[in-house]
């Protein structure tokens, strides 16, 4: 019988680490999902109607890809860069629709 | 800090999923480098990124609760400008996370010391500057 994998360097780790860090994936991931549907809701209330399903369209997304690649996150697994970038980007997009909402709101 | 090492079982169990090919860990620039550090050091490095992303995600959540408020009324002009800057920051504050986390790690493969963060002081500033634009536009609101 093998026994159980285990990751080095996290022998009698009292930290959780690895649960740590999952869960700060977790927050970060619903806190962008939140923040797409605010944005969306935002657009919606702007009458920006395509802005708004697109924001809640790529909110959906965002959280299935996300979620589907946290599900082979190990502490040396490559798919971790993947996910980072991709989290990194949406935030980077969500703050160019705001820019967007403000200038629009601005000269309008 | 002692390096860690990898576990047998999982690489076999690695090989087994890619065709018996290791999948080369991306980006290059930080795991072409140096050893591998301890697990719990690295751990911690990805979460301080996420934490930076957090940040980010909360500077534009902000900027886009103030072009509602702003949508309220009319002539509200500097609240959408303050919107319009805390959007951009937030989305700067994220590539500064990325950024930190190539940088972070590299010099945890590298042993050397951990570099300063870059963007602490400039967030710093920008929140204190909103916030004074925040507050200023208060009193000119109150005065009016």
């Amino acid at each position: 019988m093998r026994p159980p994998a285990t990751t080095a360097g996290l022998e009698g780790d009292s930290g959780a680490q690895p649960q740590r860090t999952m869960l700060s994936w977790h927050r970060t991931v619903l806190a962008v999902t939140l923040g797409t549907l605010v944005i969306s809701l935002t657009a919606q209330r702007q009458e920006h109607a395509v802005v708004a399903a697109v924001a809640a369209l790529a909110a959906f997304v965002l959280l299935v890809t996300v979620l589907r690649s946290l599900r082979r996150w190990e502490p040396h697994a490559p798919a971790r860069w993947d996910v980072l970038r991709l989290t990194c980007g949406a935030v980077v997009v969500l703050g160019g629709m705001g820019l967007m909402l403000a200038l629009v709101n601005l000269l309008a | 800090m002692e390096p860690a090492e990898y576990d047998d079982e999982r690489d076999d169990a690695d090989q087994g999923r890619d065709g018996g090919e290791e999948r080369m860990r991306r980006p290059a620039s930080v795991y072409g480098v140096g050893t591998e550090p301890d697990v719990r050091f690295s751990l911690a490095n990805e979460r301080t990124a996420l934490a930076w992303l957090r940040t980010g995600l909360t500077l534009v959540a902000g900027g886009v609760a103030l072009t509602t408020l702003a949508s309220f009324g009319e002539g509200n002009a500097v609240l959408d400008i303050i919107a319009a800057l805390a959007c951009l920051a937030g989305g700067v504050l994220a590539l500064a996370a990325i950024s930190g986390w190539r940088r972070r790690e590299r010099a945890l493969r590298l042993g050397e010391p951990l570099p300063a963060p870059r963007i602490l002081p400039a967030l710093v500033a920008t929140v204190a500057v909103f916030a004074l634009a925040m507050a200023g536009y208060a009193i000119y609101q109150t005065v009016l």
